[in-house]
């Protein structure tokens, strides 16, 4: 890659759009309700279709949809 | 320094030591180490390393008196510890290192040093400037910053002062040329301990921090111009200065060939202990060839007068008669200047070991968790601090980097930061806070090679060496770095997520 391509500033707050397939770390996953988000920035995915043996680890995420203002979105684990 | 393999050695996280009154009392031989470093060379002013070793001795020892059961735990951790490779690692480069500069010394590179200043008009305002330019260079060549600052304290420090530099800004800036290569090179071990502890490629990592990089070094170049018009030239006796001109030598520069077999060798991918063992031949064979040092110079054996060995051996090559019997020659004198250095570096190794296997390091990361890093922002603030913070106190860099890498990784990983901004955090912090306070192993390695410099140069006198203590506000590119990195941290510049890009070593399941 360029030497160059990294200069910019990256947002705290990072958006995406519906459809979008991203790499992401499971940051959260509640064992008994099986809710899981991946937290990238300061912005939260929700997660659904998440294992328990998935939690910090790296998986392949669809978002489904994103709210700029909220910095929050849903999003399924492409197996 | 070529060494991967020395990665995750430190790593085991797992805790094996209970003091009494809480993990934090794991740290008290390093926390003791530093305090007494702090008094003797601060406040006494004792530049003697083998005061420190008894620092860190007393150190382990009281910590001892804190443990929980059976104390054979401890002492595991001490043997434990300095077993580490990352330790040995160091002392080899220092003694390698020591043999080939004290032999390029005695082949008067410095001479043809001084020739080359005289010529070409570079006086003391510019000469700590190129001496950065020129470690830097090294250091990015040879991938390792002790090795340069070894040689460059022996080569270009003197050179330097005698042309009328400030030797505390020359000090800094071969230390900041260190900090560079330490920090850029590929073959670097802290290089390589970052991009396999972060989940990355080196190759990735070295790309994606060259803009923090050269941003700092750009401004550390000029802050060194500025800094050197300001100081008031060194107060070198004239008779030593004129003494220094009359000794300069342009065949001195022969050795710049010497110099090159190193940078070349290393950068075509041999190991560190190799391309310098290539350099000191190339050495060796240019003083013998062109008469610039006899080999007695290199290595002597000094046999008592009238003993038998002098009868029976008098006249043979590098025997030489003396009072007493010893070994001597550059080649002796390099490596054994080290000794007492590496058997420090043995113990402070020994005194992180004990940080971890008590559990201080993994207390420090579930607070720093819990009540620090709340927001991204905040998570690389502490990423860089406390990075910054274990490399100031942990002698050897590449030991405090590998025992908080995987601390930096977890951090990270919780924000989705990448694996090449998570290396580049750990890696810059670690390069730039390893050369900078006085107990810091590039620090002490330039001590201990200034103070040879006051047998091997009649002009070079003790007032010339450079306190350890004076040396911390002069390392403008590793100060630069870190505030960089609060900066980027802070603006999120050059921040890149997982969702943005996948370091290469990064693995979906």
């Amino acid at each position: 890659m360029s030497l160059f391509k990294t200069w910019r500033f990256r947002s705290n707050h990072p958006t995406f759009e519906a459809g979008e397939e991203i790499n992401a770390y499971l940051t959260t996953l509640d064992a008994d309700t099986g809710r899981a988000e991946a937290r990238i920035g300061d912005s939260v995915l929700e997660v659904s279709g998440a294992k328990p043996e998935q939690l910090d680890k790296l998986v392949m995420l669809k978002v489904q949809s994103f709210d700029a203002q909220s910095h929050r979105g849903q999003a399924q684990i492409i197996d | 320094m070529n060494q991967p393999e020395s990665a995750g050695q430190m790593s085991a996280t797992s805790t094996t030591i209970e003091f009494r009154g809480g993990k934090a009392l794991s740290a008290l031989p390093i926390v003791f180490f530093i305090a007494w470093a702090i008094f003797q060379s601060g406040v006494l002013a004792i530049g003697d390393t083998a005061g420190l070793i008894a620092g860190m001795l007393i150190g382990l020892i009281i910590g001892m008196l804190f443990v929980k059961g059976p104390w054979k735990t401890y002492a595991d951790a001490i043997f434990e510890g300095m077993a580490q490779p990352v330790a040995v690692t160091a002392i080899v480069a220092w003694l390698w290192a020591g043999m080939f500069s004290a032999t390029l010394q005695v082949g008067g590179f410095v001479d043809g040093l001084g020739w080359l200043a005289q010529v070409t008009g570079v006086g003391p305002t510019l000469f700590p400037a190129i001496t950065f330019i020129l470690a830097g260079l090294l250091a990015t060549g040879i991938g390792t910053g002790y090795g340069t600052v070894i040689a460059f304290v022996a080569l270009f420090f003197p050179a330097g002062v005698a042309l009328g530099a400030d030797p505390v800004l020359m000090l800094g800036a071969i230390l900041s040329g260190a900090v560079f290569g330490d920090n850029l090179a590929p073959v670097s071990d802290t290089t390589i301990v970052s991009a396999v502890t972060q989940d990355s490629d080196v190759g990735g990592v070295v790309a994606s921090r060259f803009k923090y990089a050269i941003t700092a070094a750009i401004l550390a170049l000029i802050a060194y111009i500025v800094a050197a018009g300001m100081t008031p030239a060194s107060n070198i006796d004239a008779s030593a200065r004129a003494l220094f001109a009359e000794t300069s030598n342009p065949v001195g520069l022969l050795h710049l060939l010497s110099m090159g077999t190193v940078i070349f060798t290393a950068i075509a991918g041999r190991h560190i202990i190799e391309a310098i063992s290539w350099g000191l031949i190339v050495a060796v064979v240019l003083n013998v060839v062109f008469g610039l040092a006899p080999g007695s110079d290199m290595l002597v054996f000094n046999v008592p007068e009238g003993s038998w060995a002098a009868e029976t051996f008098s006249g043979w090559p590098l025997i030489a008669t003396a009072e007493s019997a010893s070994v001597g020659g550059s080649i002796y004198d390099g490596a054994f200047g080290f000794v007492t250095l590496s058997v420090l570096i043995l113990l402070v190794i020994a005194g992180a070991q004990i940080m971890i296997r008590g559990g201080g390091f993994q207390a420090m990361q579930d607070w720093l968790l819990r009540s620090v890093a709340k927001t991204v922002r905040s998570a690389e603030l502490t990423m860089v601090t406390v990075t910054a913070g274990i490399n100031a106190a942990v002698t050897i860099n590449t030991a405090a980097e590998i025992a908080i890498a995987p601390y930096i990784a977890k951090i990270g990983k919780k924000f989705n930061i990448n694996g090449y901004r998570r290396a580049n955090i750990l890696d810059a912090n670690t390069s730039a806070l390893g050369y900078i306070f006085p107990w810091s192993g590039g620090v002490l390695v330039a001590f201990t090679q200034m103070n040879e410099l006051v047998d091997v140069y009649p002009w070079f006198t003790q007032e010339m060496v450079v306190s350890p203590v004076a040396a911390w506000p002069w390392v403008f590119h590793g100060w630069l770095l870190v505030f960089i990195f609060l900066f980027a941290a802070i603006t999120g510049f050059g921040r890149e997520y997982t969702s943005d890009r996948l370091s290469k070593g990064a693995n979906t399941i």
